[in-house]
C-alpha cells in the first residue's frame, strides 16, 4: 500500500460464492456484521463472509 | 382527475409500443439503453411484459417515462425545459392541501390482496442489469412518517423483491425515510410502510422535492400537479400512512425492528453497480391495485432515472445559489455528470459572485463539482461546456478546491475510508468588460452572421441528411 495521496486506489470489495464461484461486489459494511449473510446474485445462496470462497480487496 | 393514464393519452404520440413480447429480464432495459444510443427518448409501453419463466404477465409495463427532459417539463406545466430551475426553485410556495376520498372512489383499491393473498410475484418488476441481485421495484414512492409528529416523508427507495411478501429496501443513512425508521425502531417497534407505484408524472417529480425534516410531500405533489392530490387511508396503517387514490399499484406493509440483511447489488444512477449492502426488509401485509393496473419501472442510471431528479435538483441549487448571486440565470445539473455535476449561468456576474454563487451550490450534498459559465455558452449542450472550460480556464487562478465537504452517496470514486471528499468549482466565465458598453478583453468568438445562417439553412431545407457521414 502507497502512501502517497496522489497513487490511485482501489475502494470495491468483491466475495466469491462459495457454491457457485460468482463474483459479486459487497460492501465492507456488510462484511463487517458477520451475522448478516451474504446473498449470491447468481444462485441465491445465503452464507456468512466467513464461508465467501475469497474476499478480494477487503 | 389527474393521472398516469390520463397522461399517456396526452403523450400518446410519443410513446414506443412493441408489438412482441419482451422479457422483463434485462431486454426492457436494453430496449432503453439503444434507444438512448439513438438519442431517442420516447416512453416505452410493453404490453406483452415476457416473465422469467416464460409467461406474459397481464399486466403492461411502462417506463421511459421520464427519459425526455421536454416531456417532463412539459408534465409540470413548464414549457421549456431550460426553465426548470426557476420553476422548481419554489416549488413549495405552489402546494396545495391534499384531499381524502372514500376508499370507494379510489381506482388503486379495485383490488385489494391482503395476507397470504398478497403475492409480490404477480408484479412484472425488472431485473434490469447484469449482476443485479433480482428484480427490482425501481419507481416505488416509499411512504413511511414520523411517529413524533405523524407527518408523512416520502422518497423513491430501490426495492428488492425477494419472495411473494418480502422486499429487501435500499434506505441511504442520511434519508428521512431512515430517520422515521430509527424512531420507530428505538422504541421496539416495526416501522409502517407503503409504496406507490404509477401516478401522473407530476405527482411522481412533485413527491420527491427535497424538503426539510418532517415535512409533508403530499401538499408539494399537488401543487406541482396544479391541483389537489386525492389520497386514501391506506388497508394496513389507516390515516397514519395515506396513499394517493388514482396510484396504480401500492405495497403495504412493516419494517421490523433490527432486522438487517443483504440487499443489492444493484446497477446504480452513477452507471455503475453498487455493492450490496445490508438493509432493512419490508414484510408486506397487502397490495392494492387498479383492476387494469400498469406497472411503472424506471431505467436505473438511464436518462429515465436522472431527468426528473436532476430537473428538481436545479431548482434546489437555483434557489440555494441565486440568494447570494443576483446573476445567476440558470442550473443545468447533466445527465452526463449523473449527479455529481452542475452547470450554472451567469449574466454580467461582478467580480468574485460567481465563486459565491458556486459555493453555496456546492453545499449541495450529491454534488462534486460546479462550473460557472457565461449567458453565451448554452449550458444544456456539453461540447458548449467543454469548450468553455477549454477556452476560458486557467487552472491555476479558476479551479477551487474544497476539502473535508459530504461525501457524495454511491459515487463509484469515492475513498474507502473517510465519509468526506474534495470537491471542486470551476469558474469557466470571462473577465468584465472594463466598462459598460465596452467589448470584454477577451479574444471574440468565431461567428457567422445571422443572414449567413439563415442562408445556410435556406440551402439545406428539404435535403435528406440521413446516410451522412456522423
Amino acid at each position: 500500500m502507497s502512501d502517497s495521496m496522489f497513487d490511485k486506489q482501489g475502494n470495491a470489495t468483491w466475495a466469491q460464492c462459495p457454491a457457485c464461484d460468482y463474483w459479486f461486489h459487497v460492501a465492507p459494511a456488510l462484511l463487517e456484521l458477520e451475522t448478516v449473510g451474504l446473498i449470491c446474485p447468481d444462485c441465491a445462496h445465503i452464507f456468512p463472509p466467513a464461508d465467501a470462497k475469497a474476499l478480494v480487496g477487503r | 382527475m389527474t393521472d398516469l393514464r390520463s397522461y399517456l393519452n396526452e403523450i400518446d404520440n410519443a410513446i414506443f409500443r412493441p408489438d412482441v413480447p419482451v422479457s422483463v429480464v434485462q431486454e426492457i432495459t436494453a430496449l432503453q439503453h439503444v434507444m438512448a444510443a439513438r438519442s431517442a427518448n420516447p416512453a416505452i409501453f410493453v404490453r406483452q411484459p415476457r416473465l422469467q419463466d416464460g409467461s406474459i404477465s397481464d399486466m403492461p409495463v411502462l417506463t421511459n417515462l421520464f427519459a425526455s427532459r421536454e416531456l417532463s417539463a412539459r408534465a409540470l406545466g413548464i414549457d421549456d425545459h431550460r426553465d426548470s430551475a426557476k420553476a422548481l426553485s419554489n416549488l413549495s410556495s405552489r402546494a396545495i392541501d391534499p384531499v381524502v376520498v372514500d376508499a370507494a372512489d379510489a381506482p388503486v383499491r379495485d383490488i385489494v390482496d391482503q395476507g397470504d393473498a398478497a403475492n409480490l410475484l404477480t408484479l412484472p418488476a425488472l431485473r434490469q442489469h447484469q449482476g443485479d441481485a433480482g428484480h427490482y421495484v425501481t419507481c416505488g414512492h416509499v411512504v413511511t412518517y414520523d411517529p413524533d409528529t405523524g407527518i408523512d416523508n416520502m422518497g423513491i427507495q430501490r426495492l428488492w423483491v425477494r419472495g411473494e411478501r418480502l422486499m429487501g429496501c435500499y434506505m441511504l443513512e442520511t434519508s428521512h425515510n431512515m430517520l422515521n425508521l430509527r424512531k420507530f425502531w428505538s422504541k421496539g417497534e416495526p416501522c409502517p410502510i407503503a409504496v406507490w407505484v404509477g401516478h401522473h408524472p407530476a405527482v411522481e417529480m412533485g413527491a420527491q422535492a427535497k424538503l426539510g425534516y418532517p415535512e409533508s410531500h403530499w401538499d408539494v405533489a399537488g401543487g406541482a400537479l396544479g391541483e389537489a392530490l386525492r389520497l386514501v387511508p391506506s388497508v394496513t396503517h389507516g390515516d397514519r400512512i395515506m396513499v394517493p387514490a388514482d396510484a396504480e399499484i401500492v405495497i403495504e406493509g412493516f419494517l421490523p425492528p433490527g432486522r438487517i440483511e443483504a440487499e443489492g447489488p444493484f446497477a446504480e444512477f452513477s452507471g455503475y453497480q453498487g455493492p450490496q449492502i445490508p438493509n432493512p426488509v419490508i414484510e408486506v401485509t397487502c397490495i392494492t391495485r387498479r383492476r387494469d393496473a400498469i406497472y411503472h419501472d424506471c431505467g436505473s442510471g438511464l436518462a429515465d432515472h436522472l431527468v426528473p431528479d436532476n430537473m428538481g435538483m436545479e431548482g434546489a441549487i437555483y434557489a440555494l445559489a441565486r440568494q447570494v448571486s443576483p446573476s445567476l440565470v440558470n442550473v443545468h445539473v447533466p445527465v452526463s455528470g449523473r449527479r455529481f455535476h452542475a452547470y450554472l449561468q451567469f449574466k454580467d456576474p461582478k467580480p468574485g459572485e460567481a465563486r459565491d454563487a458556486m459555493m453555496a451550490a456546492i453545499a449541495f450534498r450529491r454534488l462534486k463539482a460546479v462550473y460557472a459559465f457565461d449567458d453565451d455558452i448554452d449550458i444544456f449542450d456539453d461540447r458548449q461546456a467543454m469548450w468553455a472550460i477549454a477556452t476560458r480556464v486557467q487552472w491555476h487562478r479558476d479551479l477551487m478546491k474544497l476539502d473535508g465537504l459530504t461525501l457524495a452517496p454511491l459515487d463509484p470514486s469515492a475513498p474507502a475510508t473517510g465519509k468526506t471528499i474534495t470537491k471542486a468549482a470551476i469558474d469557466a466565465t470571462l473577465p468584465p468588460a472594463p466598462k459598460p458598453g465596452q467589448p470584454k478583453p477577451v479574444a471574440p468568438r468565431n461567428r457567422v452572421s445571422d443572414d449567413a445562417l439563415a442562408a445556410a439553412e435556406a440551402v439545406l431545407d428539404g435535403v435528406d441528411t440521413t446516410g451522412w457521414p456522423s
